[in-house]
């Protein structure tokens, strides 16, 4: 598995949530992000999982981390990143 | 005593919808505001059935359980078990009730089991249980729930996903064991996951509101199911020594469609062989497996001998497996 880089967090989320390349950055979270709702949360974790061959569903801090802050500092954490 | 197991089989399925349904052009129509087409691409569920106002857990269990009793001789049925989280009162057990309005023999165990998605795939281990260790040798586990009367109008989490139903399978003693291996697991901590808080002890047996509600952490739920379920179906494989190519077909608890995608994809199975009547039945709780079987059966599409896997996951949180070789129903 190829660690994902800033940019590639970016561009999943805005492909989870059908924005445009570019629509999503660092500040970006679900207080910010209309198409960021529960529903499109689902979606980045499911893309996400796929990225890193399965092994984000390991990790249950994801269900709840609702930016993109909090999504790179477990991504960190566990290494992916 | 002898010490013989003796063999199980699935006898008879039926099911019972309530008369009223809600579908999406309905929803949408109420709440312009939810984008429904998203909401149906990852739950892919058009249609849910709604109990009436007076309708309970134990009037649907009612009609699915006396469609098994009119090509069964009732007399021989020795054990009842019910698995609701809707039941009629905190006590007594609505098994109980159900055993009375079905005039079932007073000569019966029947209790209830307190379990969701799981229930069905326990119900069956309890089933298998008594009839291989020779307690019983004609079960009655019906499963039936109304979530509906939990889920408030302007729920957008839970609403498009839960329907009200009841299922009544009859597990016989047979010739040859085709209910079994099993696998099962429990995670308490996240019991608050999918949980209805109020009504019970810990508010003093006070509601706050009209009535209870169902509170589900959707993203947390499907996490769990990702990570756990997968696992539980290797585990039950390796068990039964059988491989994942020789099972014909994999029954899992009729969720959504997004955790019936992944899980499929988890677990690199082939799309077809993974059943669905999501989209028309809705999530049906601890009866959407033996819906799907049913529906699945009256179709055709299940022959004699097939193996099929069973999942049944959710609320507690707990899950279980198991693998049965498919016989004609009555």
């Amino acid at each position: 598995m190829n660690k994902i880089i800033k940019n590639d967090l970016f561009n999943l989320i805005a492909t989870a949530l059908e924005l445009p390349n570019g629509s999503i950055d660092d500040n970006s979270s679900g207080d910010n992000v209309d198409a960021w709702d529960s529903l499109g949360h689902l979606s980045i974790l499911v893309l996400l999982d796929k990225r890193v061959d399965g092994k984000a569903s390991k990790i249950s801090d994801l269900a709840v981390a609702t930016s993109v802050k909090k999504i790179s500092k477990i991504l960190i954490d566990e290494g992916m990143m | 005593m002898s010490k013989d197991k003796y063999g199980v089989t699935i006898k008879a399925i039926e099911y019972c919808l309530p008369k009223t349904y809600e579908d999406n052009d309905m929803l949408s129509i109420e709440n312009p505001e939810w984008r429904m087409e998203d909401i149906f691409n990852k739950t892919g569920i058009n249609k849910r059935w709604i109990s009436d106002e007076n309708e309970t857990s134990v009037d649907l269990a009612y009609v699915a359980a006396k469609k098994v009793i009119d090509k069964f001789d009732a007399e021989k049925i020795d054990t009842l078990l019910y698995v609701t989280q809707s039941p009629e009162y905190f006590l007594p057990s609505s098994s109980c009730i159900l055993q009375d309005r079905l005039s079932l023999s007073s000569n019966i165990k029947a209790f209830d089991i307190n379990l969701g998605c799981s229930g069905y795939i326990y119900g069956l281990s309890m089933a298998s249980a008594y009839i291989e260790s020779g307690l019983s040798e004609n079960v009655l586990l019906v499963c039936s729930d109304t979530y509906t009367k939990y889920i408030s109008p302007d729920d957008r989490t839970n609403r498009p996903i839960f329907s009200d139903a009841a299922s009544a399978t009859l597990v016989s003693k047979s010739i040859s064991k085709n209910i079994g291996y099993f696998s099962f697991g429990t995670d308490g901590s996240g019991f608050d996951k999918l949980i209805v808080k109020e009504g019970a002890a810990k508010s003093n047996f006070k509601v706050s509101g009209v009535q209870p509600v169902l509170h589900m952490n959707g993203a947390e739920v499907f996490m769990f199911t990702m990570s756990n379920i997968p696992d539980n179906v290797e585990k039950v494989l390796l068990k039964s020594t059988n491989k994942t190519n020789e099972i014909d077909y994999f029954f899992f608890h009729q969720a959504s469609k997004i955790v019936l995608e992944n899980l499929s994809r988890k677990l690199e199975l082939p799309q077809e062989k993974v059943y669905s009547c999501i989209e028309e039945i809705g999530n049906t709780v601890s009866s959407s497996i033996p819906i799907a079987l049913k529906i699945a059966s009256d179709s055709g599409l299940l022959k004699n001998n097939n193996k099929l896997l069973l999942s049944g996951f959710g609320v507690g949180l707990s899950w279980g497996s198991c693998i049965i070789e498919w016989d004609a129903l009555l």
